[in-house]
C-alpha cells in the first residue's frame, strides 16, 4: 500500500514536472516566435503609448533583458554578414565588400528596418520619459550612432563605387590615350568660326556688328549637332564631381550641370576663335594695305 | 592710340609661354641630368647586383651554405644601397622639377603683369566702334576707349586660341 502511495506521489510529481516543462517550452517558443512583436512594442511601434507603459511596467527587468538579448541575437541572425560580438556587448556583423573586410552593425539591406526603428525613436522618446527605465536612454544613445553608421555605410558604398570608377577610367585613359577631346564636330565648329570671321571681315562688317553673325552660327551649330556622330562622352570624374557626389548631390544633376558647362565652354572657345580670326584678318588686311572698310 | 604691333607682341608672348610650358618636363629632366652626375654609379651598382645574382644561382646552397649566405648578404646590402641611392635621386629630381615649374610660373606672371601694366590705358588694336556693338565696353576694358580692344580681352582670347591650337601636340 505504501509503495502504491509512493508510486502515486512519484507519478504526480512526474506529471507536474512534465507540465512545468511543457509550460516552459511553450513560453520559450512564444518568446522566440513573437520576438519581432516584442521588439516593435518595446521600440514603440504600437499605436497607443499606454501599451508601451504597460509593457514596461508589466515586464520584470529580467524579462526585458531577455527580450533584448533575444532581439539582438535574432537581428544578428538576420543580417547576412558574420555576426561578431564586440567588447561593449553590441552585435556587429562582418561584411566583405570588394575584397576588403569591414565591420558594421548592419548591412545595407537592413536600412529599411533601421529607418523604421529610427522613425520610432521619436515616439519612444516620449515614452521613455514616462517609463523612467535606465535601459531606454541607453537604447536611444545606441540609435543615434546607428543613424550615423547607416549614413557612413551609404557614403562608404558611394566612395567605393567612385574609386572603382576612377580606377577603370584611369586604365581606360592609359589605354585610349585621351585623344577623344577633339571630336569631328568640335573641329568643324572651330574651322567654321574662323572662316565666318574672315567672311564677316571682308563682306559683312560694314552692315552689321560682328557678333550678330556669330550668334546665327551658334544657332546653326545647335541644329547641326544631331547630324554629327556623337563621341562617347565618358563621365569625367574629377575631384569636384567626387566632392559633389559625396556631399549628397545626385549624379544626374551633376552630369547635367557638367554637360551644360561643357556646352558653354564650347561656345566660349568658338567665340574666342571667331574674335581672334577677325582681329587677325583685320590687321593683316591693314598691313597689306587693301582698301576695305 | 594703339601701337601697330601691340596685338602681335601679346600674341607672341602668350605663344612663347605656352610652348615653354609644354617643354617644361624635358627641361627639368635635362637639368636633372646636368646636376646629378652620379648616374654611372647607379648603373655600376645594378650591373654588380646582376653579376652577383648570376653567381648565386651557380652556387649550391646545400654544398656551400656559408658562401651562399655571404653572397646573399652582399646582394641584399648592395640592393639596399641602390634603393637609397634611387630614392635620393628621385627626390632630387622632384625638387628640380618643382623649382623649374615655380620659376616658370613666376616668369609667366611677371610677363603678363608687365603687359597689362604697359597696355592698361592703351588698346592693343583699334576697330570702328559700331563693329563691337553691343560688347564694345567689355572688349575695350580697361582702356575705356570705344572701338579699342583692351589688353585683358586680348590676353584671354589669345590664351584660349593658343591652348586650342596646341592641344593636339600636348
Amino acid at each position: 500500500m505504501e509503495s502504491g502511495g509512493e508510486n502515486e506521489q512519484q507519478h504526480q510529481q512526474r506529471k507536474k514536472m512534465t507540465s512545468e516543462r511543457r509550460k516552459a517550452e511553450l513560453r520559450r517558443r512564444k518568446l522566440l516566435l513573437n520576438s519581432e512583436e516584442r521588439l516593435n512594442r518595446i521600440m514603440g511601434f504600437s499605436k497607443s503609448g499606454a501599451e508601451e507603459e504597460n509593457l514596461g511596467d508589466s515586464l520584470p527587468p529580467y524579462e526585458l533583458e531577455k527580450t533584448e538579448t533575444l532581439q539582438k541575437s535574432g537581428l544578428s541572425k538576420r543580417t547576412p554578414g558574420i555576426p561578431n560580438d564586440t567588447a561593449d556587448g553590441s552585435v556587429t556583423s562582418i561584411h566583405y565588400n570588394n575584397g576588403t573586410e569591414f565591420q558594421g552593425p548592419y548591412s545595407a539591406d537592413r536600412r529599411d528596418s533601421l529607418n523604421k526603428m529610427n522613425e520610432a525613436d521619436n515616439d519612444l522618446g516620449q515614452g521613455s520619459r514616462h517609463l523612467g527605465k535606465p535601459d531606454v536612454p541607453v537604447e536611444q544613445a545606441q540609435r543615434a550612432p546607428r543613424r550615423g553608421i547607416e549614413q557612413y555605410i551609404s557614403r562608404f558604398d558611394e566612395a567605393m563605387k567612385l574609386r572603382n570608377q576612377l580606377m577603370s577610367e584611369k586604365s581606360g585613359h592609359e589605354n585610349g590615350g585621351g585623344g577623344e577631346e577633339f571630336g569631328t564636330f568640335r573641329v568643324f565648329r572651330l574651322v567654321g568660326s574662323a572662316l565666318l570671321a574672315l567672311l564677316v571681315r571682308v563682306f559683312v562688317c560694314r552692315y552689321l556688328a560682328i557678333f550678330a553673325p556669330f550668334l546665327t552660327l551658334q544657332l546653326a551649330y545647335m541644329g547641326l549637332s544631331k547630324y554629327f556622330p556623337k563621341s562617347e562622352k565618358k563621365a569625367r570624374t574629377t575631384v569636384l564631381t567626387a566632392a559633389l557626389l559625396l556631399s549628397g548631390i545626385p549624379a544626374e544633376v551633376i552630369n547635367h550641370s557638367m554637360d551644360t558647362y561643357g556646352k558653354m565652354g564650347d561656345v566660349f572657345a568658338d567665340l574666342c576663335v571667331y574674335f581672334f580670326s577677325f582681329i587677325f584678318s583685320h590687321e593683316v588686311i591693314v598691313f597689306i594695305g587693301v582698301d576695305l572698310p | 592710340m594703339a601701337e601697330s604691333y601691340a596685338w602681335l607682341l601679346v600674341l607672341g608672348s602668350v605663344l612663347l609661354c605656352s610652348l615653354f610650358k609644354m617643354l617644361l618636363p624635358t627641361l627639368s629632366s635635362l637639368m636633372a641630368k646636368l646636376l646629378q652626375k652620379d648616374g654611372e654609379t647607379e648603373l655600376q651598382m645594378r650591373i654588380e647586383i646582376g653579376n652577383m645574382k648570376q653567381e648565386l644561382t651557380m652556387i649550391s646552397m646545400m654544398d656551400e651554405f656559408a658562401r651562399y649566405a655571404r653572397l646573399e648578404r652582399k646582394i641584399n646590402k648592395m640592393t639596399d644601397k641602390l634603393k637609397t641611392h634611387v630614392k635620393t635621386r628621385t627626390a632630387q629630381l622632384a625638387k628640380i622639377k618643382w623649382v623649374v615649374n615655380i620659376a616658370f610660373y613666376i616668369v609667366q606672371a611677371v610677363l603678363m603683369i608687365s603687359l597689362i601694366l604697359k597696355y592698361y590705358s592703351e588698346p592693343v588694336a583699334m576697330l570702328p566702334r559700331k563693329w563691337m556693338a553691343p560688347l564694345e565696353r567689355m572688349v575695350a576694358f580697361p582702356t575705356g576707349i570705344e572701338g579699342g580692344v583692351g589688353i585683358t580681352c586680348w590676353l584671354l582670347v589669345c590664351n584660349k586660341v593658343v591652348a586650342v591650337a596646341l592641344q593636339p601636340f600636348g
